[in-house]
């Protein structure tokens, strides 16, 4: 969890790491493979998350976002999230998007239509709450940055920034501890025996988020159909 | 970790590759004499009238929307599929409430007459 | 377990040459290239298949240097006319996304090909000065390692409803708009009852690699019957039928071709679509087709398993009986690779002509027809089949 004290030390880490980028050049980063697609999925997954907000036509903005799930997923694949990964393209590309696809054609949004005035105060809104979210990452690039350091360094030695982070500690240690299981993280397997061991519970809870889920579907988009009463005579010709 | 997704990304690579190819091919080859009739929309012959963006049944939104419901529920039952042995009994009665609840929406759904199609 | 797994099992020091770029790229241009010979051969087999059925005699005009061949060279006809056709853009079509549409259907159908195990893996060996032997792997797989394997195919497999959605909406057309409406909808009802008719055949085979499903497969004696292998279809025989249904409706082929049933629809999502964009379009199907027939075969026909060369019958095994002639491991491999290779292309072109068959014999389902079979009978029984599955391994196969 990153609380709010956690945003005061992003924010110098944030000055401190633009300082850093200023002193030493990019030529001195180690640059491997995994680094590569790593930026090259996350260039293509900004990108096109960027084209999701300016594309023209809500059509190329749903398909934009396809397109962003789809490099998201390549990065879950990258951090050996093999069954997240698959599971991403599975359903956030393959069904959700197709639903957006049938709400966009169904309402047939215009060009025209939606080009609208907005309230400044709308604006502003987006602003601190853009700003905010840079914070939030900023953050959690922060820890999980320093989780690595306290892998790296062993659970002996003291991470450097350990203390201010109680919580890095803990993670630290259990990643140390299932390192063996390192090469079947993330796999179909590991996941259900988590899901269905350990978060069983919310998973019960799922299924009844899902039911609720159907029961909407059929309450907000059934026909409200008259019901006639037994023996009524339909009028043919006044039917419109 | 990389190594297994490397041979996709060959295969998409030849794919697109493909695809695009052959595109270009016959962009290169083909002839292009262009007449208004010819580029109009095809209607049977007759001119072509209306929009085409349409609005169209609800049907297929709901149907949509059952499909995202019901594809979550049993890509929930994969990773549970396949460590069913390890799982055991315990694991059975997991699935089975889980499958329970979600049988009495499709119940519902059914009742409801939101999956016929008139 | 077959002795080709024996032997890798067995070995101390495997080498695997799939992690390798470079060879993953051959393979993928050598899968292409099988491909596109194979959905020239298809479209014969369909046209004198079908003119077979309706007692026709079919093409069989063209004739080179006076040599009758059965109208074998339509195909290739075909595929130059496709070549030299002008490819134009209806006045209405959005033409980014026109374009785009047939290479978003294409696409994804050539990449499922990259789990298929088409063969059993070529294996070499080599004696070090101290006596160990270092075997090599070579799989006739693009990316045999992929743990999620059957997944993938299903994920990708669901990109294609992009192509059919912007293809139809984009050219402009209300035959095609239609078309492509009743396609996806169509496509998303039967990926439901698709996935959950795998899951018991999952339940069993515990993996999601199809290459361990064929390896789980090439197991015999089941019902104590030393010949009779474990394939999925004698393990799960209703599994099969709703995969074989949903295959059908998945893949848009009669009776589920509503999307283009020609007589309301002219030619569903793709009226509009001409020259080569229209053949990515059939192409798409074909390979639809393709990966489907290889899935069932993989999953409910032991892939390229041959039934009686099982553990119950030791020394059926091909690679040892070729080595019995004094040949290396790699040729004996070689040999037995090629011979699995024909087998899995044998009964993966069964069920292709099974697709043919099926399509000149049944009429079209009517759209709403369509849709009850998929959500009331296809899905309750996906459900039904699981339950039995879980209460007999529960019971009896633990």
């Amino acid at each position: 969890m990153i609380s709010l004290e956690s945003y005061i030390p992003a924010l110098a880490f944030l000055a401190e790491a633009a300082a850093d980028a200023v002193k030493t050049g990019a030529s001195e980063m180690n640059f491997g493979a995994g680094d590569f697609f790593f930026y090259l999925f996350a260039v293509i997954a900004v990108f096109s998350a960027f084209m999701v907000v300016t594309a023209e036509s809500p059509i190329s903005s749903a398909l934009f976002l396809v397109v962003t799930f789809f490099a998201m997923a390549a990065i879950y694949a990258l951090l050996s999230a093999h069954f997240l990964a698959v599971i991403q393209v599975l359903v956030y590309a393959g069904a959700i998007m197709v639903l957006f696809l049938f709400v966009i054609m169904l309402l047939d949004l215009r060009k025209e239509e939606l080009i609208e005035k907005r309230h400044w105060l709308l604006g502003a809104v987006g602003f601190v709450v853009g700003i905010a979210l840079v914070v939030l990452m900023v953050a959690s690039f922060r820890l999980s940055q320093n989780v690595e350091v306290a892998v790296k360094s062993g659970t002996d030695q003291e991470a450097p920034d350990a203390a201010k982070f109680p919580a890095i500690q803990e993670s630290a240690d259990q990643i140390d501890g299932s390192r063996i299981e390192a090469a079947r993280f993330g796999t179909t397997r590991r996941v259900s025996k988590h899901l269905f061991r350990e978060y069983l519970f919310p998973f019960e809870v799922a299924s009844l988020l899902l039911l609720v889920g159907i029961i909407g579907v059929v309450v907000i988009s059934r026909r409200r159909r008259r019901r006639r009463p037994p023996g009524e005579v339909i009028d043919e010709e006044g039917a419109s | 970790m990389t190594g297994q997704y490397i041979p996709i990304l060959c295969a998409a690579v030849v794919s697109v590759g493909l695809a695009a190819g052959m595109l270009l091919l016959s962009r290169i080859l083909g002839p292009r004499n262009l007449t208004k009739r010819k580029t109009s929309t095809y209607e049977c012959g007759v001119e072509p009238t209306g929009s085409t963006r349409e609005r169209f049944p609800i049907k297929f939104y709901i149907i949509a929307m059952l499909f995202i419901l019901f594809d979550i529920e049993i890509i929930f039952m994969i990773p549970w599929a396949i460590e069913f042995r390890q799982l055991g009994f315990l694991g059975f009665i997991e699935m089975a409430v889980f499958i329970g609840v979600l049988v009495v929406g499709l119940v519902y759904v059914w009742k409801k007459g939101a999956l016929e199609w008139d | 377990m077959h002795g080709i797994f024996t032997l890798l099992a067995t070995s101390t020091h495997v080498e695997s040459l799939d992690g390798d770029w470079l060879w993953a790229l051959i393979k993928a241009i050598a899968f292409v290239g099988i491909f596109l010979t194979i959905v020239p051969v298809m479209t014969w087999v369909e046209r004198r298949g079908s003119a077979f059925i309706q007692d026709r005699v079919g093409p069989n005009r063209i004739t080179v240097f006076g040599i009758k061949n059965a109208g074998l060279l339509f195909p290739m006809a075909d595929g130059l006319k496709f070549l030299f056709k002008e490819d134009f853009l209806p006045e209405k079509a959005e033409k980014i996304l026109y374009t785009l549409a047939p290479m978003m259907i294409m696409i994804p159908a050539f990449i499922v090909y990259a789990v298929v195990p088409f063969s059993s893996p070529i294996m070499h060996e080599s004696v070090a000065d101290d006596g160990a032997i270092t075997r090599y792997i070579f799989s006739i797989q693009i990316a045999p390692n992929l743990g999620v394997g059957l997944l993938f195919v299903f994920a990708i497999a669901s990109l294609g409803t992009y192509g059919i959605i912007v293809g139809g909406w984009s050219g402009g057309s209300k035959y095609s708009f239609l078309g492509s409406m009743r396609a996806c909808a169509q496509m998303i009802s039967y990926e439901i009852p698709l996935t959950l008719s795998v899951i018991g055949i999952l339940m069993v085979y515990q993996t999601l690699s199809l290459q361990g499903m064929v390896a789980h497969q090439t197991g015999g004696g089941l019902l104590g019957i030393s010949w009779l292998p474990h394939w999925g279809i004698f393990v799960q025989p209703l599994g099969f039928i709703l995969f074989l249904v949903c295959a059908f409706a998945e893949t848009n082929r009669a009776p589920f071709d509503v999307v283009e049933s020609d007589s309301e629809l002219v030619a569903g999502f793709h009226t509009d679509y001409s020259g080569f964009k229209f053949a990515l379009f059939f192409m798409a199907e074909y390979a639809s087709m393709v990966t489907m027939s290889a899935l069932i075969v993989i999953l409910f026909f032991g892939g390229w398993h041959i039934p009686i060369i099982t553990p119950e019958n030791p020394g059926s095994y091909l690679i040892d009986w070729f080595r019995g002639f004094d040949m290396s491991l790699l040729w004996a491999s070689i040999l037995t690779t090629v011979i699995h290779f024909a087998v899995f292309m044998a009964k993966t072109g069964f069920f292709l002509w099974l697709f043919i068959w099926v399509r000149w014999t049944l009429p079209r389902f009517r759209y709403d027809q369509l849709q009850a079979l998929g959500w009331k009978v296809l899905l309750p029984l996906g459900l039904v089949n699981v339950a039995i599955t879980a209460l007999l391994l529960l019971f009896y196969g633990m």
